[in-house]
């Protein structure tokens, strides 16, 4: 008996310390409060691109106001951090922020009219717009700095003054995610000696192709410049014994979607597929019929068809914009699409299994480069925020394989998505955002704190914070990047990874589409566009929205019967007649 | 001595009163503030329509009548509707969940109940999902399907290497969801198993009855209405059921396997679904509830009437 009483106690004791952390207030990196301080609370949603850049930025700005008081009583700053992955996404916070204790946000999935018609967010349209001269020596405002087309969107003005609610925190992009090294080793990259009717391959840079931007020296020299040679580079891979490609089954439907969504950007170019969300300009690759075609790689016939544009560009307005069902682009990522995934010796045999989750993906993916019992795998469909997604996985390579394995030492590069057609080649890369992420300073914030959260927000979109994060990250932000001389930006460029690199050379070309719509008829139906515009289809075969699953499951569907479909299911969508 | 009598009759009478009035009461509450009260507004949105005005930053919302329920049994009948597959898929885990489920649960039941060998050990592994996260079971089981399985059959039979939550995807996950069940409905069959007077199956012992006729004659027949209780519970649920849906595949799952469960869920959770939706999901909720309702209490009054009561 005196033994139980003396193990209860011992439990007990052991309860209450473990009670007595959380009132004492320890951070998770041993950090006590302060009470001289003032407290600054931020909700954080930690996914794909985690959290160092945040712990940056509260450092930086605890420093910078070490001397500020922003409260009587109370001189200099603490920031804490809480990290949560559901909690803090946009949708499931939204319902939750009024019980919320954080003064601010960096969120994912936050649909800025649903957060502004809840009054959730604070205006902030004062630090946007005041101008940096005098505090931190740049020239303008947030607002003057902000991609233009982000400004128009955030910018709630009524016609006569600025109302700023949120900012934009990053440029993501989903698409083809290759290992440099291994294409290096390989010979991976595309020749200059390669004709319209043969690809030829190599390693040495000098003989590098220029890539489906058509200009040498730049970084998708080597990069396969059209379909055909796309597919070229996925049977030289297979003959090599390597596997072209793995994605997260357990997503595979929506990472589908997303990755031709960038094909079909990458094909149509920033202009046309803009209207998608304007739904107001004019059409100018409208198909007008389909040529069929195919090509044979080893024995699996590949769909090579070819489109006739209409002849006259159309108007699109509001009452005909579902004509824009009939885009070549879109056409064009339909039948990429369909030839990847119809011969699965292009794929990993995880690549459609439901337990393959995308950091399930990654990890395939990262260890195939020492996997004795499988191939290894040339290329991954994923988000630009895979790399500090996957840091976990880099780690333990490195642990466990040696440095070679870690991330510092790993390169990979985003393969921009090849041109549909030889006559195409030479336009810019486009590319379009995805998953966008925002801050902002919650409505619940206290008056008292108001003005450090806001102080904070306007640091995170400082020059000085900006360079830091695309350097943490390798993730470019929404807004023009300054620099004293050409001699500080090559620097700067030089300290960021290759991929870091390749981003910020994607931000500074500006062929992106950022998927803003400030339309009443695409705000008034946002799930309708979000969700259906882009691949929901009605045809013989299937009837569905997911064309990446439909062309695995269905091998008799065809990107001409799915594409079709698409025009036939939104003529007769009630929000057009 | 007359009057007194009477007036303790009326005393008992009123006393009896009282407590059926507070024991109704009770649960009448309860519809009232749960359903009634909670689900007040989400009646009058399935009636509305919401706008973004620009100029007050907020959705302006007018009345539609009965727009956002057409639109939803559009999904039903217009060309490209998908939701006469989603309440097929919806119909076949519940026929599944009703014929393989309940019929095993019961025989499981039954081998626990009589002790069988490592019933104890069955009797933890059966309940063991229901008291693990079911994203911790989706994944093990996402793991045991298309890895260990996969492997094994390739390593001992030379098979293709096939993920089953690829090629057969909808069986697998109905397989899951029948699994996943066996751990309520046993917990709760086998209570009521163990509530039978030993002298019963003592009796049909000595008349000879084996095993398999002391399950059918028996057993079954004095729990009857346990097991109706779950099979009107299963009705209920027929249209809320998401059949795990989203542990398996996030807001994603491809449309040949949603369930209306899962499609509701979707439409106001997903990340291209905003606030506009909520009348639509409203409506769609309400209609589905229309339905459900008698459906729930005509099966209800079918099994009372097939069903006898049973006191022991």
């Amino acid at each position: 008996m005196k033994k139980i009483k003396k193990q209860c106690l011992l439990l007990a004791a052991l309860i209450a310390a473990g009670s007595m952390s959380a009132f004492v207030g320890c951070g998770p990196k041993g950090e006590q409060v302060d009470e001289s301080k003032s407290q600054l609370y931020i909700g954080n949603m930690y996914a794909g691109w985690g959290n160092e850049w945040l712990y940056k930025w509260k450092e930086e700005f605890e420093t910078l106001h070490a001397s500020t008081s922003f409260e009587s009583g109370k001189t200099g700053v603490q920031i804490w951090i809480d990290d949560q992955r559901d909690a803090y996404s946009g949708k499931s916070l939204l319902t939750s922020i009024a019980s919320q204790t954080q003064d601010m946000y960096f969120t994912e999935e936050a649909y800025y009219y649903d957060y502004v018609a809840q009054d959730a967010c604070a205006e902030i349209t004062d630090i946007v717009t005041e101008d940096l001269s005098a505090k931190y020596g740049e020239n303008g405002s947030i607002a003057d700095k902000m991609n233009p087309e982000a400004r128009d969107y955030y910018n709630l003005e009524d016609g006569e003054t600025d109302r700023y609610y949120m900012l934009p925190v990053n440029e993501t992009y989903f698409g083809i995610m290759y290992d440099v090294d291994l294409f290096m080793a390989r010979s991976f990259f595309v020749s200059n000696q390669s004709t319209a009717t043969s690809t030829k391959f190599t390693n040495n840079k000098e003989m590098f192709a220029a890539g489906p931007d058509g200009q040498t020296g730049t970084y998708d020299d080597g990069l396969p410049a059209t379909y055909a040679q796309f597919y070229d580079l996925m049977k030289k891979m297979k003959d090599s014994s390597i596997t072209p490609f793995i994605w997260g089954g357990k997503y595979a439907s929506t990472y589908g979607n997303r990755f031709m969504e960038s094909a079909w950007a990458a094909a149509d170019g920033v202009a046309q597929m803009n209207l998608n969300y304007t739904l107001s300009g004019s059409a100018t690759t409208l198909v007008e019929s389909i040529t069929p075609a195919s090509k044979s790689y080893d024995g699996k016939a590949y769909d090579t068809s070819t489109v006739t544009l209409k002849a006259e560009p159309t108007t699109i307005t509001d009452a005909n914009a579902n004509i824009l069902q009939k885009q070549a682009g879109k056409y064009y990522a339909l039948q990429l699409v369909s030839n990847i995934v119809k011969d699965e010796t292009n794929f990993d045999s995880l690549a459609f299994s439901g337990s393959t989750s995308h950091t399930g993906a990654q990890t395939e993916y990262l260890y195939s480069a020492n996997n004795p019992n499988k191939q290894r795998i040339a290329m991954l469909l994923d988000g630009t925020w895979w790399r500090p997604e996957a840091k976990a996985t880099f780690e333990n390579m490195a642990v466990e394989m040696g440095e070679d394995y870690s991330m510092a030492n790993r390169n990979f590069g985003l393969m921009p998505v090849p041109k549909p057609t030889a006559d195409m080649v030479g336009t810019p890369n486009t590319y379009i955002t995805s998953n966008e992420a925002v801050a902002f300073v919650s409505a619940y914030c206290p008056a008292n704190k108001l003005k450090l959260a806001k102080e904070f927000l306007q640091f995170c979109f400082t020059n000085n914070s900006m360079k830091d994060y695309t350097r943490i990250t390798d993730a470019t932000m929404p807004y023009a990047y300054s620099f004293t001389d050409k001699t500080e930006k090559a620097s700067y460029t030089a300290s960021l990874t290759t991929f870091g690199q390749q981003m910020m050379a994607i931000h500074d070309e500006g062929h992106i589409v950022r998927g803003y719509s400030s339309n009443q008829k695409y705000i008034n139906n946002y799930s309708y566009f979000a969700d259906e515009w882009d691949w929901r289809t009605t045809n013989s075969v299937v009837s569905g929205k997911y064309p990446f699953t439909m062309f695995h499951e269905k091998s008799a569907l065809t990107a001409k019967e799915y594409f079709e479909g698409c025009y036939a299911h939104h003529l007769n969508n009630n929000l057009w007649n | 001595m007359k009057s007194t009598k009477k007036s303790g009759f009326a005393t008992a009478k009123r006393n009896e009163n009282i407590f059926y009035y507070v024991m109704v009461a009770i649960p009448l509450i309860q519809f009232l503030i749960f359903y009634v009260v909670v689900n007040f507004n989400s009646f009058l949105l399935a009636f509305k329509s919401y706008e973004f005005n620009v100029k007050t930053l907020n959705y302006d919302e007018s009345w539609v009548g009965f727009a956002n329920f057409k639109a939803f049994l559009d999904g039903f009948f217009s060309k490209g509707g998908t939701l006469v597959q989603i309440l097929k898929n919806s119909l076949i885990v519940y026929a599944t969940n009703l014929f393989i489920g309940t019929v095993f649960a019961l025989f499981f039941s039954y081998y626990i109940y009589k002790k069988a060998f490592m019933s104890g050990f069955y009797r933890v592994i059966l309940f063991m999902p229901s008291i693990l996260s079911s994203i911790v079971m989706v994944t093990l089981y996402g793991y045991f399907v298309d890895r260990a399985i996969p492997t094994l059959l390739n390593k001992a039979f030379d098979a293709p290497y096939v993920p089953f939550l690829d090629k057969y995807q909808f069986p697998t996950i109905l397989f899951y969801n029948v699994f996943i069940s066996f751990g309520a409905s046993v917990l709760m069959y086998t209570g009521a198993m163990s509530r039978i007077p030993d002298g019963v199956i003592e009796a049909g012992k000595i008349d000879g009855v084996g095993p398999m006729r002391e399950f059918f004659v028996l057993v079954l027949p004095l729990i009857a209405p346990t097991v109706s209780t779950f099979l009107i519970t299963g009705v209920a649920g027929l249209f809320t059921n998401e059949a795990h849906l989203y542990a398996f595949s996030g807001y994603w799952a491809d449309e040949s396997i949603q369930t209306l469960g899962y499609y509701l869920l979707i439409q106001v959770m997903s990340e291209n679904s905003s606030l506009i939706d909520y009348p639509y999901a409203a409506a769609a909720g309400l209609s589905l509830a229309f339905v459900a309702a008698p459906l729930t209490l005509l099966v209800r009054y079918v099994l009372e009437k097939a069903i006898p009561t049973v006191e022991y």
